[in-house]
């Protein structure tokens, strides 16, 4: 199944891009996907580690499931001012 | 309808100045919502891009009491997005809080400015704090941010959680016992250097004022009376990809087992005060502030520093130029070491200079 992945701030800085299609595994959550995405974009390691994740707007732990055609967001904190 | 208008244009309530009188036309906010605002005691933390735009906005609203602080002084690169300030003041030499409350008083001399050039820290917040209806934040760092969650959660006061980096930016409402705080958002604080800043990512002039000013915004609501308009959750917004998202966070407060909010233990606000060394990330400049407060005696020190390099002091700061360093000592001992982020080097500088 396919998501959609939003990347911000630092962690779309680092990866190069803000928006990504993502393939994932079925019955995958949200803790599966931060590894997904490190194998894909290995630079963004320590910032995913860090990042908050929201599954259609909506805050989501690690153990979220995913399904298909999900907007996953992945949002760095933000700490300027 | 339309006479009833007429009839009371430019004879508002005797308690609310007519100066605010196309806010208080604005229905949901009205003469009520008026006088409320001009009873309220609002503390803002940090006056750079966020906080000059908070402060601007909440005295020209007409809040009551502002207390402004902030740690730093001014530099050339801050007027690309701090809208209090200009070319007059970097000249002046002025601390951020002087300058600010200076032009605060100006846009508005009908409200209380208090200013304070001063580091927010677990040894002063009860004395900054406690006589305030809300928090804003307008600062860099989430060390100090972490300090006003623990504060506003024990007291059970509300603040407003705002940063920019880049063209994005995060504004939260914090309610404590009503929403998520800033450790069930972020539980771990990230470790400085880790992040992007505003040094080194660099910040659009227009995403700092926008998250400023939704920021403003829910602190009128809350001030007004109008809490059942507040925005709900984390907002998150990129200027440049052309994103906004607004995060329910309702679940991550029922879900919580955070330090703060549910046990209670204020790491932050209960951390052992004294002596610090902060290194200002992506300033190359690190700020050491002494265990005791001290009344560093001025013009002794202005003397010693002519023999030793270029010397500028006003009453509020007193600058020495000296080999590629810079050392700005304030009144209370407190210093800011440009030219080094290497911290034992910045001690070794201050003991050389300023004593130890």
């Amino acid at each position: 199944m396919k998501i959609h992945l939003l990347l911000f701030a630092g962690a779309a800085e680092v990866a190069g891009t803000s928006d990504v299609t993502m393939e994932v595994g079925q019955a995958a959550t949200i803790g599966e996907l931060r590894g997904k995405i490190v194998d894909e974009f290995p630079d963004l390691g320590p910032i995913v580690g860090r990042s908050m994740f929201a599954l259609n707007e909506t805050y989501v732990s690690d153990d979220a499931a995913i399904s298909d055609g999900d907007e996953v967001a992945c949002i760095p904190p933000v700490s300027g001012g | 309808m339309a006479d009833g208008k007429e009839l009371t244009e430019g004879m508002t309530d005797s308690n609310v100045p007519d100066r605010y009188s196309r806010q208080t036309r604005f229905a949901p906010l009205g003469q009520e919502g008026q006088r409320k605002l001009l009873a309220s005691r609002v503390l803002i933390c940090g006056l750079g891009a966020l906080g000059t735009v908070i402060a601007n906005g909440l005295a020209r609203a007409g809040v009551g009491f502002l207390r402004v602080i902030d740690r730093d002084f001014l530099e050339l690169n801050n007027l690309q997005r701090q809208v209090l300030y200009d070319e007059g003041d970097i000249a002046s030499g002025l601390p951020k809080a002087e300058a600010a409350a200076r032009k605060l008083r100006q846009i508005n001399s009908e409200i209380t400015i208090e200013s304070a050039v001063t580091d927010l820290e677990a040894a002063n917040i009860a004395t900054l704090a406690e006589d305030v209806d809300l928090i804003v934040d307008g600062t860099d760092n989430f060390e100090t941010r972490y300090l006003i969650n623990d504060f506003a959660v024990k007291r059970g006061s509300p603040w407003v959680y705002g940063g920019a980096v880049g063209s994005e930016g995060h504004v939260m409402v914090i309610r404590p016992a009503v929403t998520a705080c800033l450790r069930c958002l972020i539980p771990t604080p990230p470790a400085p250097g880790t992040g992007p800043t505003c040094e080194s990512a660099g910040i659009l002039g227009p995403a700092s004022a926008i998250v400023a000013n939704f920021q403003v915004a829910e602190a009128i609501k809350l001030l007004s009376g109008n809490e059942k308009a507040l925005a709900e959750g984390l907002l998150v917004l990129d200027l440049w990809s052309n994103r906004i998202r607004r995060i329910n966070t309702a679940s991550l407060r029922e879900q919580s087992d955070c330090p703060c909010c549910v046990h209670r233990r204020f790491d932050w606000l209960e951390t052992e005060s004294g002596s610090h060394t902060t290194s200002l990330c992506g300033r190359n400049a690190v700020q050491i502030c002494p265990k005791e407060k001290v009344a560093i005696p001025w013009d002794e020190m202005a003397a010693r520093w002519r023999e030793l390099g270029k010397v500028d002091v006003n009453r509020f700061l007193l600058r020495l130029k000296v080999d590629d360093v810079q050392v700005t000592l304030f009144p209370d001992g407190r210093a800011i070491i440009k030219g080094t982020d290497d911290i034992g080097q910045a001690r070794s500088l201050y003991a050389r200079y300023v004593g130890s």
